[in-house]
């Protein structure tokens, strides 16, 4: 990953939050000098970007309170077996680029927006805890933005852990493909925030997932984290079909096996490339037309979206799992954005029929 | 507003952006007086002919164009070929480089712009794919197809010589752009071939999307056929590699 100070060309803060902590810290760190502003810069902009101004709107940010809902359930996909995930989003765009993501058929907008009211976001996340004191609700911070690759300009991280001390019930999953935990690692807390790794081999690390943390990077963080107490987890995903994918894979759950026991482990989950058929036009503008979106065997799914075919992903999932079980540790594996189809095909069974992973997947209220 | 009789040349038709409907033939052409001329807003599918009834608006040419045409549903490609003429800053320029007859042939099938997003990498193909388009019958859904194939292959490097054949053109797009899968599915519809179905039954392997399985066809017409079918069927073996190739 390049240095924060330079990642950004321009810098936008609304005036409302100009003498912020997050606003202070932002203009002391990033090198671009920042602008004031009284309403949302590029604002006529709205329609879908094309690939040249996506990539420009990763390198403006924007500070701004949100004024919309921030607590939501995980959208999730189409005829997917729901593991209950629920979203705090903090921000929207990431800093990071890998070529098969998601935010390109999300985003239409020009520029990365950082939300500079967490307290209020946080006073939402309270009002639904103390609404449903029993619920265990799962909480991730990384949908529309990496929890943690901005962590410097933010210190997010810490507040959200001190927070989380107060919820022992909840779950906060901080999902980074960055490897920067230093901000919330020497904290005191409950054991109930997991900061969890999306991860692929180092092949595939370096052709895919560009400006990101290298695959040993975000290992050594997810040891840190669990030496620290934090449990950790792991998303296989997307998992890409490349030549020799068998081995790669199977050195990574070896790496993993040899790095952490089961019960550092919250989970691990896995999924396979997937995207909507209209972000290719997006990925051949930015990333050419021999990249993983463009030339993989992609088919037409029943959600919408473009996936390898149901009896390959099912071998790519089994193969994972498999591989934990060879190692003779019980991770907990699932199924990440699947169909009951390659849950079958996987576990031979339903997701809440599988022993370990029945409560990720009980209905919670929304 | 004035009416008067008057020969193409004396029209100036710059603003022609080729409707795709004809001029209604009742309605004279209209024109807006400009300079020291008179500039046609509508009736463009007159040009060339001489003796055309004309009405002449004293209003400003493009306002005018711009009011009456933006009211008038258009095709995709038409609405691209009208907004380039009033200036807006429109995406799917590329599409412009197209013949016109290509264009139309599209607006035709009623293909959304954002299927033809592609079109922007096959300009070097242009010269040989628009007259297998033109003279071909593909329906709407089989033109997205072809054009997002044709432009996965181009930009993995394939040729044109590689990419065109007469026959079945779509089956052999799919393919070379899916040739792993094209020949795993290949393999099991020969192995499916190979399984001793009773009589009456038509089975084969078949793929829609990302799911591909062996789909079974048959009629019953009496419960004695409906027993016997049954029992065939039960002791029927499909090993189980046919799923795991
Ligand atoms: S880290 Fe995640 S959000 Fe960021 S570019 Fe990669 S896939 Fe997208």
């Amino acid at each position: 990953m390049g240095s924060l100070e330079n990642q950004f060309t321009e810098l936008y803060i609304h005036d409302s939050v100009w003498n912020s902590e997050v606003a202070k810290r932002t203009r002391s760190l990033l090198k671009v000098s920042a602008i004031r502003v009284d309403s949302k810069p590029y604002a006529d902009q709205r329609s879908q970007l094309s690939g040249d101004e996506f990539t420009k709107s990763k390198k403006r940010l924007y500070l701004a309170p949100h004024l919309g809902q921030f607590f939501r359930k995980c959208p999730g996909t189409q005829g997917a077996a729901c593991c209950n995930y629920f979203v705090l989003n903090l921000g929207v765009q990431c800093n990071m680029n890998c070529s098969y993501c998601y935010l390109q058929s999300y985003i239409n907008s020009p520029l990365s927006q950082i939300y500079t009211n967490i307290e209020e976001a946080l006073f939402e996340l309270e009002g639904k805890a103390r609404e449903f004191p029993n619920a265990p609700f799962r909480v991730g911070t990384g949908e529309t933005i990496d929890s943690l690759s901005l962590d410097d300009l933010t210190l997010y991280s810490a507040v959200v852990v001190r927070w989380f001390q107060n919820f022992p019930k909840l779950t906060c999953e901080f999902k980074t493909k960055s490897a920067n935990i230093k901000n919330f690692i020497n904290l005191p807390h409950s054991g109930n925030v997991v900061v969890s790794f999306s991860v692929n081999p180092e092949k595939i690390v370096e052709a895919e997932e560009h400006e990101t943390a290298r695959l040993w990077q975000r290992l050594k963080a997810a040891r840190d984290a669990a030496d620290a107490g934090f449990p950790v987890a792991f998303h296989f995903d997307p998992m890409i079909y490349v030549s020799g994918w068998q081995k790669l894979y199977s050195e990574l759950v070896h790496l993993i096996c040899s790095l952490f026991e089961p019960l550092e482990v919250k989970w691990i989950s896995v999924g396979a490339l997937r995207f909507p058929p209209q972000m290719k036009h997006i990925l051949r503008e930015r990333f050419g037309g021999d990249s993983i979106g463009n030339s993989s065997e992609l088919f037409l799914g029943k959600d919408g979206k473009l996936r390898y075919d149901l009896g390959l992903r099912t071998k790519m999932f089994t193969h994972v799992k498999d591989e934990f079980l060879e190692h003779g540790k019980k991770f907990p594996v699932f199924l990440c954005m699947e169909t009951p189809e390659s849950w079958l095909g996987t576990f031979q069974n339903t997701p809440r029929k599988v022993k370990g992973l029945d409560e990720l997947f009980v209905a919670m209220p929304s | 507003m004035e009416f008067k009789i008057l020969n193409s040349s004396e029209l100036q038709w710059e603003l022609n952006f080729h409707p795709t409907e004809p001029w209604p033939e009742i309605i004279p052409v209209i024109a807006c007086k400009w300079e020291n001329g008179f500039k046609v807003i509508a009736g463009f599918d007159r040009m060339g002919q001489n003796h055309l009834p004309t009405i002449i608006l004293a209003r400003g040419p493009w306002i005018t164009f711009n009011r009456y045409w933006q009211e008038i549903p258009l095709r995709p490609i038409e609405r691209i070929r009208f907004e380039n003429k009033v200036g807006i800053d429109i995406k799917g320029q590329h599409i412009l480089a197209w013949p016109l007859e290509f264009q139309i042939y599209l607006d035709g099938r009623q293909i959304p712009l954002k299927n033809l997003h592609p079109l922007e990498y096959l300009q070097p193909w242009m010269g040989e794919l628009v007259p297998v388009f033109l003279t071909s019958s593909f329906t709407a859904s089989e033109v997205r197809e072809i054009i997002e194939l044709l432009c996965d292959l181009k930009l993995t490097g394939f040729t044109w010589e590689q990419v065109y054949v007469k026959e079945n053109w779509l089956g052999h797009l799919k393919r070379i752009r899916f040739p792993k899968t094209y020949q795993a599915d290949l393999t099991r519809e020969e192995k499916v071939q190979e399984i001793p179905w009773p009589r009456g039954i038509r089975a084969k392997w078949e793929r829609q999307g990302d799911t591909a399985g062996i789909s079974i066809q048959t009629k019953v017409t009496t419960p004695l056929e409906w027993d016997r079918l049954r029992d065939v069927i039960s002791r029927l073996e499909i090993k189980r590699d046919l799923w795991d190739l």
